[in-house]
């Protein structure tokens, strides 16, 4: 018996091996999902130049005080006319050098008829890396109806590290959607609008998610209206991950899939009925024996 | 029971039986519920958690396919089994009751295992992916509620099932099968809605641009979803079938008497029969499938068919060409235990040259593997003769003439030790030659015309020669059933004088069979390359990319073989199971009787 | 007849070798050879054993060798002939080739589904080809004229005066340049595809096609989209042969 057994042990994994052996004659590659843009050194300058552009419109949150368009913000110069400005503004500092520097150190110069109040590119919110500036410059210069000039060095690209791990997006989605500059959480953003690290002790998770839909609904206490601008454009997932993230600094606990979890009061409930289930199983059970040996019983005697 | 008219005393052994089903289940949804909702509040939240060594990938891939092979097996073998008993009924011949019975047996146990990978499996889907997990959870609700309502339901009637097998007997015999066909419809349900959060992970639909629940019904019926199950529902039994009569060659070889060797010859050569009855219709199916995916999303379609995962339907063709191979094998070693079937085997020289050149064509590959010089030779990468059939029009033709051999062995097979006496026995047989050769004409005409025009079309050309062959085949049976009424018989079947190598045949028939599951199955989810919902949700985790076909086939390879390893426990533990039936040895006795 | 199994049988599989080896030209690689030999003994092996007298004669010669039962000399042959086969099969594999190594390819690799023709995104499943969609004849005709004059300025070099695939460099490229007289190559393939693997070459190709060493340039850089469209209409009509259309809506599965 165990010599039979043993054959068909052998024949099963040689059948098994040999069809393994087959996968391992066919071409083999990995492919790997596209990667997130990334500026490198050979990045084409074109390429470049419409990397900044959605820096600008993003992650930069330049937008909120600029403009590259004929609408827009006029809080900071109109960016269409920066590049082709960039030569006489600064006697001494070349163009490309001038806007490079007024994305690292606003506080440098600063644009008669301008407050500088401009953060610094390079460090939060926007926190772009030397390349990412280079690139919005590569922008701005191909806005004012130039060449990009810039040239990406390996050390720019050294510091573009990518962000860490997507455990939740939160506070990256406030830099990325530009709340933070406006507003500032656990110590970093503007001080346009109100500090939000409490905010959800004194708001429901559902009310924050109304008022960034629509910021007409209500304004808090002490700051003017109608300078939120509507957060239609938001995916509706990054607006549920970024009140998760805003419940979670006041310790209260709101799922970013946008409902409770199945496993809390669902799950229970199931529980309940299955146990209810399982006892009227056991009471029929109970009853169904005693009936046979009360009847097994006469018959017996 | 051999006295069905009795009043049964058995009510509470059955309640008992079905009462344990029902706590197994119960007690392995608390425990993996509070597993889940335990590491879930210790381990911090993130959107993927990284399984070490193993990898989130692997970790979940190997628990899902051999739940899902559990499950095809549990829900293939009460269609065996129901169908048997059915057979049973009808020849009044105690033997197919005897067989469905023995492997329903083996369905209390093959639940448990099928439970405890399932939980397995959502224990590590809640954990690793819990921001995916959470998004489909929330989507289909109403339907895992009703998926455990079902899996109660089928608990229930199933242990009914098994545990009435004695009880319902004689006259109740038709509730006791009608009963196995609620176990197949509640099974089948339990599949349609585990098929509706796969297949729409490949095709979704029914949700907004933001991914938001539209309408729950679109949602699970997406292009794929009906294909899926009713190409599942097909290999569910094909599997069941091959997996019995595995067993059927394993207690075979280790037979120590002839009356043993001649039962579980016959049931090797029931479960194969049925095992490839429904393997033939099986190809139309998954034609069914790949036309949907194409019109879901023809990017989806090229990178199956032609792109990145073009070669392992190399492997598949391979493993489906050896099928055939197998299942003649054993049909013609099985023809020389029947008297009289020698007549036949002079047309065996011409079905192995037709399966050889079939399997030749349906081999040969559309991009060949070649030296620069032998590039430079045939004056490109096509070779002027060989690429005549590399393409589809070939294939498709020799695999219907495969199909059809295949068939005619059967018939062969099944008219053995038999001679028409009819009347109108010699026009028969004739129309039946005649109905054969115009198919073979159909196909290869279609075939080779199909080189001469747009390959728009060449596409409808295969619905006529799969129509060809399945019509052929309808006429064939249609007549051979009352030609053989009342034929002359030369000798019985002398059950047990078989070789043991057609034992082995029927072990590799059961071992291709799992291995294609596998192999299909990484297909099927590696389409989706890097989503979890095609084109909707990106699958953002370190896993998310196209692994090469080598470490995916030595996966499914080491699957296939703990599969084999499970299910092997499974029967052994089932055998060593007393059967607890007060008059066993009156049962085994007429067994005995009844094995001829 | 079958008392002659063993020697029957030795005979098809060396019949079967010397046809594929030497009736068919140009020679069959030897990847397809070995493919198809172990097919064709496994199914000489299947039909031996399918047969339990046939299996009994094709066993008895062996078994005699085995047991001693025929002429020493043969025994000693036997003996000799396996490890020597063993050993020149061996030698065969590990034998210094100066080949170039094989290259297994995807005949026609899968296209993205967007693609970037000069920082516009094109979107491969709705491109049609603007210059036949609902031209007439006339127009037709000139900007083939004008497709046949860009080949001859660009691609005849590698795909050759009559469309072969056989211009002045083709031998010097390895794979070497499609011709387009095959009917396995534009004529199985839409316009959309063809556009695609003319304006992106052989840098564009995805890594499902690999390992793909295609020495196409990449036309989007070389000629205007016009001219690319235009190169298109000239090769098929050229060649002979007609774009393939999809059926709406179905696709297709033979590729």
């Amino acid at each position: 018996m165990s010599r039979t057994l043993a054959k068909i042990l052998v024949f099963t994994l040689v059948v098994i091996g040999a069809f393994a052996y087959l996968g391992q004659l066919v071409p083999q590659f990995v492919e790997h999902p596209p990667q997130k843009v990334v500026i490198t050194t050979t990045t084409d300058k074109a390429d470049l130049a419409e990397f900044g552009k959605k820096l600008v419109r993003g992650k930069g949150g330049c937008l909120v005080c600029h403009k590259d368009q004929e609408t827009g913000n006029e809080r900071g110069p109109d960016l269409r006319k920066a590049a082709a400005q960039a030569p006489s503004r600064k006697p001494g500092t070349a163009a490309e050098d001038y806007l490079i520097e007024s994305l690292k150190e606003p506080g440098a110069f600063v644009v008669d008829g301008y407050p500088n109040m401009m953060p610094a590119a390079v460090k939060p919110p926007a926190k772009m890396s030397m390349a990412e500036v280079k690139a919005v410059v590569a922008y701005l210069q191909v806005l004012a109806g130039g060449e990009p000039s810039v040239t990406i060095l390996p050390e720019d690209v050294a510091t573009a590290a990518a962000a860490t791990g997507p455990v939740h997006r939160g506070r990256a989605l406030m830099d990325t959607h530009a709340c933070i500059a406006c507003h500032s959480v656990a110590g970093e953003g503007g001080a346009i609008g109100p500090e939000l690290t409490t905010v959800a002790t004194r708001h429901e998770p559902a009310t924050l998610l109304s008022k960034i839909r629509q910021p007409s609904t209500w304004t808090a206490e002490g700051f003017p209206a109608g300078v939120m601008p509507v957060g239609d454009a938001i995916p509706e997932g990054d607006l549920h991950e970024i009140v998760a993230y805003l419940a979670s600094l006041a310790g209260k606990s709101y799922s970013a899939t946008g409902a409770t979890s199945p496993w809390s009061h669902e799950g229970l409930r199931l529980g309940l009925v299955i146990l209810i289930f399982n006892l009227g199983m056991l009471l029929v059970l109970v009853l169904a024996r005693r009936g046979e040996r009360a009847r097994g019983g006469a018959s017996h005697g | 029971m051999i006295h069905p008219s009795s009043s049964p005393p058995v009510t509470p052994y059955a309640l008992k039986g079905v009462y344990k089903g029902i706590l197994k289940v119960s007690v392995m949804l608390a425990l993996t519920y509070a597993l889940i909702s335990g590491l879930a509040s210790i381990l911090p939240a993130a959107d993927y958690r990284e399984l070490p060594l193993l990898g989130n990938r692997v970790a979940v891939w190997i628990p899902a396919q051999l739940h899902l092979m559990f499950a095809a097996f549990v829900l293939g073998v009460p269609i065996f089994a129901v169908i048997t008993e059915i057979i049973g009924a009808v020849t009044k011949e105690r033997r197919y009751d005897e067989l469905a019975r023995e492997f329903t047996k083996l369905l209390a146990m093959a639940y448990t295992v099928t439970a405890v990978l399932g939980c397995m499996l959502l224990a590590l889907l809640v954990l690793l992916y819990p921001k995916f997990v959470g998004y489909m959870s929330e989507l289909f609700k109403p339907t895992w509620l009703l998926y455990i309502v079902l899996i109660f339901g089928e608990v229930i009637v199933a242990y009914l099932y098994w545990y009435g097998w004695d009880t319902m007997q004689g006259r109740y015999k038709k509730w006791h099968i009608a009963l196995g066909v609620l176990v197949n419809l509640w099974g089948t349900a339990l599949l349609f809605v585990a098929d509706a959060w796969v297949t729409f992970m490949m095709s979704p639909s029914g949700i907004d641009e933001a991914n938001h629940l539209v309408s729950l019904w679109d949602a699970v019926a997406n292009h794929t979803w009906m294909p899926i199950n009713i190409h599942r529902l097909l290999a569910n039994v094909a599997f069941g079938g091959a997996i019995a009569a595995a067993y059927a060659a394993v207690r075979f070889l280790n037979a120590s008497t002839d009356e043993e060797r001649a039962r579980f010859d016959w049931m090797g050569y029931v479960g194969s029969f049925i095992a490839i009855g429904a393997f033939i219709p099986l190809p139309f199916a998954g034609y069914w499938l790949g036309r949907e995916i194409y019109q879901f999303s023809e990017q989806m379609g090229v990178s199956m068919m032609g792109g990145s995962f073009a070669w392992l339907w190399i492997l598949q063709a391979s493993l489906i060409g050896s099928l055939f191979f197998a299942a003649n094998f054993y049909l013609w070693l099985g023809m020389g235990r029947i008297p009289g079937a020698n007549r036949y085997t002079k047309f065996q020289v011409l079905m192995i040259l037709v399966l050889a050149l079939g399997f030749l064509t349906w081999a040969t590959p559309r991009s060949i593997i070649a030296t620069g010089g032998e590039m430079a030779a045939m004056g490109g990468s096509h070779h002027p003769f060989l690429g005549l059939f590399g393409v589809m029009a070939a294939k498709n033709t020799a695999v219907n003439l495969m199909i059809l051999t295949t068939f005619m062995s059967f018939m062969m097979y099944r008219r053995g030790n038999r001679i028409p006496v009819v009347p109108w026995a010699t026009v028969g047989k004739a129309l039946q030659a005649l109905v054969v050769a115009v198919a073979v004409g159909i196909v290869l005409f279609y075939g080779v015309y199909s080189y001469f025009v747009p390959s728009l079309v060449r596409i409808g050309f295969s619905v006529y020669q799969v129509s060809a062959v399945l019509g052929a085949m309808a006429v064939f049976v249609a007549i051979d059933i009352p030609l053989l009424k009342g034929a002359r018989e030369i000798g019985a079947i002398q059950w047990g004088k078989i070789a043991p190598r057609a034992q082995y045949a029927l072990f590799f028939m059961a071992i291709v069979f799992t291995l294609l599951m596998g192999l299909m199955g990484y297909i099927r989810s590696g389409i989706r390359q890097y989503w979890h919902v095609y084109g909707r949700v990106a699958d953002e985790s370190a896993h998310a990319y196209t692994m090469s076909h080598g470490s995916a086939t030595l996966i499914v390879s080491g699957i296939v073989l703990v599969f084999l390893l499970l299910i092997a426990g499974v029967f052994a533990l089932t055998a060593r199971q007393k059967d607890k039936r007060g008059d066993a040895p009156a049962q085994v006795a007429l067994a005995g009787e009844d094995a001829r | 007849m079958v008392k002659w199994t063993f020697g029957l049988a030795l005979a098809v599989w060396l019949a079967v070798l010397a046809t594929l080896k030497l009736g068919i030209q140009p020679p069959i690689p030897a990847s397809v050879l070995m493919l198809y030999m172990v097919l064709v003994t496994i199914a000489i092996l299947v039909f031996v054993a399918a047969d339990e007298t046939r299996f009994g004669h094709f066993v008895a010669p062996l078994r005699a060798v085995y047991e001693g039962r025929v002429p020493r000399p043969v025994q000693v042959a036997v003996l000799v002939a396996l490890p020597a086969l063993a050993g020149w099969g061996t030698w065969l594999r590990v034998a210094p080739n100066f080949d170039a190594p094989f290259e297994p390819r995807v005949v026609h690799p899968e296209p993205p589904s967007t693609f970037t023709f000069n920082g516009r995104t094109v979107d491969q499943l709705t491109l049609k080809n603007p210059l036949r969609e609902g031209a007439d004849a006339e127009s037709l005709a000139r900007h083939t004229a004008a497709g046949k004059t860009t080949y001859y300025r660009n691609c005849f070099f590698c795909h050759g005066d009559a469309l072969g695939g056989d211009g002045h460099f083709a031998l010097a490229l390895r794979p070497i340049p499609a011709n387009f007289r095959d009917v396995g190559t534009i004529s199985m393939l839409q316009e959309s595809y063809v556009f695609w693997r003319i304006s992106t070459g052989g840098p564009g190709l995805p890594n499902g096609a690999t390992p793909w060493h295609s020495a196409m340039p990449v036309w989007q850089n070389y000629l205007t989209e016009e001219e690319i469209w235009q190169v298109i209409l000239y090769i098929y009509e050229g060649s002979g042969s007609t774009p393939r259309t999809w059926d709406e809506g179905t696709g297709g599965h033979d590729h």
